[in-house]
């Protein structure tokens, strides 16, 4: 559900070769391989402006992610917030299960000194209030768009190609995504969503990538809600690629630890 | 001995140490007459910790604070070691546990008193540490703890405090202290499907004084006259049931609790047993319940439904004459639950509903919570809002109204009226 490192700021480079299409291009992007495991220290900026006034609120989290090819899991994640101070300690457990429809997941709250099982959220709802959502974070298959090459552009002084993503399947808040992929390096640099009256919903902008040993990563992105006025910034303060994280980290008992 | 400060160090390489707490002052005012609610607080918290390698050392500590006379206390709540090898966790030391399905009342969660000056709280504020080792072993889909407490320890009432209406007038003083203080508790949980089953067990004493026996005047023609009652703890055995499951969008939490209670045997020293010496034995056993059913809104605002109840099955209690060994026929005893949760005092079956919203962006939290006495007559309402207009610095403001039965002055409810309160502080987190 949250592979916020794994799906978003992860990305390689590649080239083409034949026939540019749209499904060739994202097949590209898709081929991008990625760590077994990771930990990033992420700082989430919420960003409204009222009045003319801008009003910010950061927290701070830790991001640990692992990949598994076990058969039973596709991945395992942890979430471990220390900014604000009032829900430092505050952990989130999610096990993203082969074969269930929802995820397994456990919330670890200091005040209460117990671990809860809760309820696997909607996908379409905000992620911790952000301008994220769950389904926004968990990337998509390559076979689960219709993807159609619309053009070129230039974001940032980056040359893109422009291609149109049409879910398959309805189980999406969205009708289609515009995204656009620098021709040099097959990196997503900017997405438009639009919700299911084809009505511009929200965008997002990843301005910055740099490249960390093996892999590339998108320091910097924000969501903006186009109907909402209001956006979020995810900054990468720190990462760490395939350190060969153990499975007890992605348990209870390393919850209550924190 | 070279070797083992060698090991040490090459097991711990490096300790990190840690740090969390609150400021907290804050005011309580009496809604009805507008003066203040004169109780300690817990105005600082801070907490400590320490990691190396494998082991874990933790504190909790509070400064508590009462605002008329000034006055403040240093509590250490809490301070243990904890070690996590693979298989699980050990802990020795001073600790609270928190077991149980359910939110803020949890019939089963036992193995720690209480602290009736913060029964309203919804974490482990509430609770008391107690020295004891505890063990859990993760095992597949199973969880398996354990946990010893070498000491007794009882719940922390409010005595002879005039602003807390349920106050008990002064200290009773305790005539049969614990004889076995061990105590012992295990719980097993597993996870079938999408659901988590646990079951728990607690062999131990009373958190909160029982009478044991009496001194009685029985003459001839007029009713017996209680001079002195004498009070210790019974000893207590809890077997527990909890269960978390999903039913489309909600998120079901129940949590029932069976207990059987019993006056323990008196050790008296024969030679002395006065004359007018009546002991009093029973045998009880009672149930409780929490039905929890809980939902998120989408924009994130969380309603808990929680049905509590509090149901005495069979009581079967006996007065006989110590020194002549035979039974009389004296009034039974009020019964008061010793473990259990401590909602039981104020109501044996309820209804609490309460929300909770963060909006803003964080700046602002609402919180409600109305409770209604479904056994009698009574209820509270109560409702807070915190305001951050800094990270980490909140400003708090809330309010809280008990009503009851105008006819009837006993009732709990109509006790805790004089109770209604408006809250405001300042939180600062660090």
């Amino acid at each position: 559900m949250i592979n916020i490192v794994l799906s978003l700021i992860i990305l390689l480079s590649g080239s083409i070769s034949g026939q540019t299409t749209g499904r060739s291009i994202m097949e590209k992007v898709d081929q991008i391989k990625t760590p077994r495991d990771s930990q990033s220290e992420i700082k989430m900026t919420l960003i409204s402006t009222r009045g003319g006034k801008k009003r910010t609120r950061s927290r701070v989290l830790t991001s640990i992610e692992k990949l598994y090819e076990d058969g039973r899991f596709h991945s395992k994640s942890l979430l471990l917030f220390s900014q604000p101070k009032e829900v430092k300690g505050t952990a989130f457990l999610n096990w993203d299960r082969i074969g269930s429809e929802v995820d397994d997941q456990w919330l670890y709250l200091p005040a209460l000194k117990k671990v809860r099982r809760i309820r696997a959220t909607d996908k379409s709802r905000s992620f911790q209030g952000s301008d994220f959502s769950y389904e926004d974070l968990s990337g998509r298959e390559l076979d689960s768009d219709n993807y159609e090459l619309i053009g070129e552009d230039s974001f940032n002084g980056t040359q893109c190609y422009k291609i149109n993503a049409i879910p398959l399947e309805k189980d999406t808040q969205y009708s289609s995504r515009i995204i656009w992929i620098d021709k040099k390096h097959f990196l997503m640099k900017k997405i438009e969503f639009f919700d299911k009256k084809n009505n511009l919903f929200k965008i997002l902008d990843i301005p910055d990538h740099v490249k960390n040993g093996d892999y590339w990563t998108a320091i910097k992105m924000t969501m903006f809600n186009v109907k909402k006025s209001h956006s979020t910034e995810l900054e990468i303060l720190k990462v760490d690629y395939d350190q060969d994280l153990k499975d007890n980290i992605f348990s209870e008992s390393y919850l209550k630890r924190q | 001995m070279r070797k083992i400060i060698l090991a040490l160090f090459i097991s711990f390489p490096v300790a990190q140490f840690n740090y969390s707490g609150e400021i907290n002052p804050h005011v309580m005012t009496r809604t009805s007459n507008k003066t203040q609610i004169n109780l300690p607080y817990r105005i600082v918290s801070l907490n400590l910790g320490m990691t190396m390698g494998k082991v874990d050392f933790k504190m909790a500590t509070a400064l508590e604070h009462r605002n008329s006379p000034s006055e403040s206390a240093f509590d250490i709540r809490e301070a243990y070691f904890a070690y996590y090898p693979n298989w699980g966790e050990v802990k020795v030391g001073k600790q609270i546990h928190a077991w149980g399905a359910a939110d803020g009342n949890n019939p089963t969660d036992n193995i720690n008193a209480y602290d009736y000056y913060y029964l309203f709280d919804g974490g482990t504020g509430k609770k008391v540490g107690n020295f004891s080792f505890s063990s859990k072993l993760y095992y597949e889909s199973f969880q398996l703890e354990g946990i010893l407490t070498p000491k007794h320890e009882i719940n922390r009432f409010p005595y002879g405090e005039k602003d807390y209406p349920l106050s008990i007038p002064e200290k009773p003083t305790i005539e049969y202290p614990v004889e076995n203080d061990l105590e012992i508790g295990f719980r097993v949980q597993t996870t079938i499907g999408e659901s988590d089953l646990g079951f728990s067990f607690i062999n131990g004493n009373d958190r909160s004084p029982s009478v044991l026996s009496a001194n009685v005047t029985v003459q001839d023609g007029i009713p017996p006259v209680i001079n002195k009652l004498n009070l210790g703890y019974r000893s207590t055995t809890m077997w527990g049931l909890d269960l978390v499951t999903f039913f489309g969008d909600f998120t079901i939490r129940m949590e029932s609790a069976f207990f059987l209670t019993k006056t323990p045997l008196l050790k008296l020293k024969v030679f002395t047993v006065p004359l007018d010496l009546y002991e009093y034995q029973e045998e009880i056993n009672y149930f409780q319940s929490v039905l929890q059913v809980e939902y998120s809104t989408p924009s994130d605002i969380t309603l808990s439904f929680q049905l509590i109840n509090n149901q005495l099955r069979n009581q079967s209690s006996e007065w006989y004459h110590t020194y002549g060994n035979e039974l009389v026929k004296f009034t039974k005893m009020d019964f008061q639950p010793g473990m259990g949760t401590p909602f039981a005092m104020l109501s044996d079956k309820a209804l609490l509903i309460s929300s909770k919203g963060v909006l803003m962006d964080d700046h602002l939290e609402i919180n409600g919570n109305i409770m209604m006495n479904l056994d009698d007559k009574g209820q509270m309402i109560g409702m807070k809002i915190g305001y951050s207009p800094l990270i980490n610095w909140k400003i708090e403001a809330g309010i809280t109204i008990f009503s009851g039965d105008e006819n009837n002055p006993e009732n709990k409810f109509t006790r805790m009226e004089d109770f209604s309160n408006s809250t405001l502080g300042l939180v600062y987190n660090f």
